[in-house]
């Protein structure tokens, strides 16, 4: 008898303690820390996602070798989403060519540049001149009539947001320079020709997807060094083009 | 006999009191008419002459010539309408004015056995009465003393009266009153006894003239005077005045803040024997900000010291320049000089600390980025003690993060420093906390702690000197950080205080705050602290203290200070451009909030206006102050508390009257002395505070009169050029060569007669006469 009380007391104070837990307002709810997360385009095409792990793999770089915080869910949106302007840097792969963006699409992406958002372009193909690059710049063209796709320097901020750069990487070494577009002194959209994500993408058994070539683990690591940098760059912008950073940068550079 | 003597025979009127004549031709003929009439009768008279050839009797002939010729003068005389004007005229005597200067600079003596420059002049008119009897029968003559002001006098008021104690020497300004004074006289010359040490409108012509321009405005300005100056330079018997004296300052009226001020001491050394240096010091208040030595070189006596000072403080400033008194020196009241100086900011200078690269961070450097007036110095941890560091430095981008430098030496070169999710432990010693909070507290630097994971509780700065100057106060006990979204909502005095207002209209302002993407997460604190303000708190969440701060500022001892206890501002920025709106709104309420930090007047409640910053003693000053309330609206329901304090500390109370403008109050003041004062006002609306503001003015009268103690001959020689005429000089009882007044003197007309003789009827009778007798002997010899 005392047992059935003891757990029907238990019982009862399991139910009141759901219900205190249901109770509270929302804001004393502890949830999860406000990481950055970067968001994967959706698309109409082939293969948007060319590789489901990339951004999880680069989020898990980026958090034991930096203090940023990044978020690991995997997050999709598309151009029509209105979540859209929540992430302000939006991923976007594939290797095929894909159908052209609404005119209202293009609008949308336009102003997600100009104000702020940035986007990381992908070649998942490994090949020159493929049909996913013809669809990228017919897109960009339409985005940005008046701007031109452009080779990013060497010493453009974003080989040295985070590590001191020389060369970009990634699965393959299709290019041997990153493209980009610039509003005012910021490029909001960021072109890797090389499947920088085919070179991050880890496999189900805990090693890689891929091969990097010609490089192997040295071109991967570098790979992940690329993908650090240009996060650090929709973070800080030119904050390694500050001043106090310039001798600094100047010494590791000879 | 003369012609008017003739004439007082022909006419029958009384023409006795003319004294002129001029003949005139009545009829209003064109030159071509008047040939042309001409020229018909020569024609005339031609044909007569052809039309008599008929006749062989010469006499007869002549005698035909002779009667058409007079019948036609006479028709010519008729034409013509000649008459004789008859005028009274009287010759008229020029206006002048003598103008004696009575400043002090002219009763400097050395010796008192000899003469000042006062002591001549007065000397002159006593033993030279037929020069101005002379003087006063060839022009209408009016006397005038002039210092500060024009004073009308006469000779014997002078020689007898009249003192030089005037405590300015206005040359420009008292002959420009001339007009006022005596606007019927009219007057063509000006005689003025000075030493020229002028220090009104000329002076401040004179003494800046590097440009072309500068010599065109100053010529100008003399000819706009409209009269002839003929200065007297006048010298006392001993002129060798040993002094030091700072002449002027040439200074900018602003200068920003920590940044370079440069100013020119121009100093006058005379008659100072066996001086090698002059030691200048510039002082702020009691405090000497800058120090240069004078090297002094033989037989040069003016000299310009180039000085250099850093402002720390922004405000409206005076500064005086000086040079120690010394014992052989006639005055030393023109061994200091003050000069006013309002400090601004040209840029606001933010110092921004970030514990990890975050959106929130990015939109916030992308703002205070794109604001031209701010200057940003960004320090961001990329990469902390726990993360993976299997890599060598130099393939990194990352530096040290100076913190001695920037905590202990460059701190106070910034008007704001922000923390954003920045946990201090790591990186930051407490002593670097304790000289943040003395940088706010003490020398009224600005704070703000943005929130985050690694902010407020959960950065550690329970118990901390940040803890001091925080506008929140933080638990031990309580949650660190909360999350969840919500829509802040606006405070009543948040809706209306400038760092959240985006419109005037307190309930558009309102919803324009509730159209924005909801925040999310949420640092949570005990409460505001008692004199701190809210301007936003969550909807929701409360503790027993009240509604959870999301957005809090306070004033921290002569700083301020502000907490935003989110890290989620950003999603005003591009997630609200995502649903139609702007960045306006997140960019504004942070471009208000450091015009609010670092106290832009622009944003001052209670604002104080003078007309000038340097006045003169005995010279009533209006003061206007403006007020608005809490609301940033003009108010008149402002009480005011006002008092003006001297450079001794004493403190005279100023009654502000409202005036016809809202918001507007005067005030005015008649300084007794010269000095350095301060205008202190604050207002009230019932027990809350509009704060207050501070006003220094300078009042300077015999300084400015001892700036230069030699004659300056410079001066007078020019406003006698410009004026087109030219000085003399009175010395040894005389003057130099005689003085070039304009002697042409102007004719009156008091009444003038008009004699004609054409319109007689004789005339006619006499045309008809001869015309007939013609043509009687024509038809008797025979001639058509």
């Amino acid at each position: 008898m005392e047992r059935r009380n003891v757990q029907q007391a238990s019982l009862i104070v399991l139910v009141m303690a759901i219900c205190l837990v249901f109770m509270i307002p929302p804001v004393f709810a502890l949830q999860r820390k406000n990481e950055v997360v970067i968001a994967q385009l959706k698309y109409k095409g082939l293969e948007f996602e060319p590789y489901s792990t990339s951004l999880n793999m680069l989020a898990q770089y980026i958090v034991t070798r930096t203090s940023v915080s990044v978020g690991r869910e995997r997050k999709l949106v598309s151009l029509d989403d209105k979540e859209l302007f929540d992430y302000p840097m939006i991923y976007m792969a594939g290797a095929y060519d894909f159908k052209p963006f609404s005119d209202t699409q293009i609008k949308k992406l336009r102003a997600y540049l100009t104000f702020g958002g940035t986007l990381l372009i992908d070649d998942a193909s490994g090949k020159k001149n493929s049909s996913f690059d013809k669809s990228v710049k017919r897109m960009l063209g339409r985005v940005f009539p008046s701007k031109k796709l452009s080779r990013l320097g060497d010493d453009h901020t974003i080989f040295q947001t985070f590590y001191m750069l020389k060369r970009i990487a990634g699965r393959k070494l299709v290019s041997a320079y990153l493209y980009g577009i610039d509003i005012g002194d910021i490029t909001p959209v960021i072109y890797s020709r090389n499947d920088l994500g085919g070179a991050l993408a880890g496999s189900d058994f805990g090693g890689w997807e891929n091969e990097c070539t010609p490089g192997g683990d040295r071109q991967r690591e570098m790979s992940f060094r690329l993908g650090i940098n240009i996060v650090m760059y929709a973070l800080t912008a030119n904050y390694k083009k500050d001043q106090v950073h310039i001798p600094f940068i100047l010494k590791r550079r000879k | 006999m003369n012609f008017m003597e003739i004439l007082k025979k022909i006419v029958d009127k009384d023409i006795s009191s003319f004294n002129e004549f001029k003949f005139k031709l009545g009829a209003e003929l064109s030159p071509l008419m008047i040939v042309l009439i001409t020229a018909a009768f020569f024609l005339f008279l031609y044909l007569a002459g052809r039309s008599t050839k008929g006749l062989k009797s010469k006499r007869r002939r002549v005698m035909l010539i002779a009667f058409r010729s007079i019948a036609l003068a006479f028709i010519l005389m008729i034409a013509f309408q000649p008459k004789i004007e008859l005028r009274e005229t009287k010759e008229l005597k020029n206006s002048m004015a003598v103008l004696f200067d009575n400043s002090l600079s002219m009763s400097l003596e050395k010796d008192a056995k000899k003469l000042s420059r006062f002591e001549t002049v007065k000397k002159y008119i006593e033993d030279n009465d037929s020069y101005f009897n002379k003087l006063e029968e060839d022009f209408n003559v009016d006397y005038y003393a002039f210092g500060k002001e024009l004073k009308s006098t006469s000779l014997s008021e002078f020689v007898e009266g009249v003192n030089a104690d005037q405590s300015n020497t206005k040359i420009g300004e008292a002959i420009e009153s001339l007009k006022k004074e005596n606007p019927k006289a009219e007057y063509t010359d000006v005689m003025l006894f000075s030493d020229g040490n002028d220090n009104g409108k000329i002076s401040g012509f004179a003494s800046n003239l590097n440009t072309a321009l500068d010599k065109e405005l100053f010529k100008k300005y003399v000819k706009s005077l409209d009269i002839k100056i003929h200065p007297v330079i006048t010298e006392g018997e001993e002129e060798d005045f040993p002094d030091i004296g700072i002449k002027r300052v040439v200074a900018d009226k602003f200068g920003f803040i920590r940044t370079p001020f440069e100013i020119e001491v121009h100093i006058r050394i005379n008659g100072m024997k066996g001086m090698s240096s002059v030691p200048v010091a510039l002082k702020e208040g009691d405090n000497i900000i800058s120090t240069e030595t004078l090297v002094l070189e033989s037989g040069k006596k003016d000299y310009t010291v180039n000085m250099k000072f850093y402002p720390q403080q922004i405000g409206k400033k005076v500064y005086t320049a000086l040079i120690p008194n010394y014992s052989k020196e006639l005055i030393e009241t023109n061994n200091r000089k003050s000069f006013y100086a309002n400090i601004i900011r040209d840029k606001t200078r933010v110092l921004f600390v970030v514990g990890s690269p975050t959106w929130d961070e990015r939109f916030l450097r992308r703002a205070l980025k794109s604001n031209p007036n701010i200057d940003l110095i960004s320090f961001m941890i990329l990469r902390t003690r726990y993360d993976y560091l299997n890599v060598p430095e130099k393939e990194m981008s990352l530096i040290p993060f100076p913190t001695r430098e920037i905590f202990e030496r460059e701190l106070h070169t910034f008007d704001v420093v922000i923390f954003c999710n920045f946990d201090y432990g790591p990186y930051v010693s407490r002593r670097y906390l304790n000289n943040i909070k003395n940088y706010v507290e003490k020398d009224g630097g600005a704070f703000v702690m943005i929130g985050g994971d690694k902010s407020f509780l959960a950065g550690g700065y329970f118990n901390t000197p940040i803890n001091d100057i925080l506008p929140v106060e933080i638990s031990s006990g309580s949650t660190l950080f909360s999350y969840g979204k919500f829509n802040p909502v606006l405070t009543d005095t948040g809706n209306t205080h400038p760092v959240l207002r985006i419109d005037y209209d307190e309930d558009m302002n309102r919803q324009l705050y509730e159209a924005l993407p909801a925040l999310e997460g949420i640092n949570t604190v005990l409460r505001p602290k008692r004199d701190a303000v809210s301007l936003m708190n969550h909807p929701k969440a409360r503790n027993e203290h009240g509604a959870a701060p999301v957005v809090v500022i306070s004033e921290a001892g002569k700083g301020r200070s502000m907490a935003v206890m989110t890290d989620t501002l950003w999603k005003w920025n591009l997630p609200y451009i995502g649903i139609g709106g702007s960045p306006r709104i997140y960019e504004n309420f942070w471009h208000n909030a450091l015009k609010w930090l670092v106290k832009d007047p622009e944003l001052d409640l209670v604002k104080l206006t003078l007309k000038d910053t340097n006045f003169s003693a005995g010279d009533a000053m209006k003061i206007r102050l403006r007020v608005l309330n809490h609301k940033y609206q003009p108010t008149d329901s402002a009480k005011i508390t006002a008092e003006v304090k001297t450079e001794s500390g004493k403190a005279i109370k100023l009654d502000f009257k409202k005036t016809d403008s809202l918001g507007e109050y005067t005030a005015s003041f008649t300084p007794k002395e010269e000095g350095i004062y301060s205008i202190e006002a604050s207002a009230r609306i019932g027990k809350k505070s509009l704060g207050k503001d501070i006003h220094p003015f300078i009042v300077e009268d015999a300084q400015a009169e001892y700036q230069e103690l030699e004659l300056n001959r410079k001066l007078l020689d020019d406003i006698a050029l410009m004026s087109g005429a030219k000085s003399v000089t009175l010395k040894n009882g005389g003057f130099s060569e005689n003085v070039e007044l304009d002697t042409t003197k102007e004719e009156q007309l008091l009444g003038k007669m008009e004699i004609t003789f054409w319109d007689s009827k004789v005339n006619f009778v006499i045309i008809f006469m001869f015309l007939m007798m013609e043509w009687y002997i024509r038809r008797k010899y025979g001639l058509y």
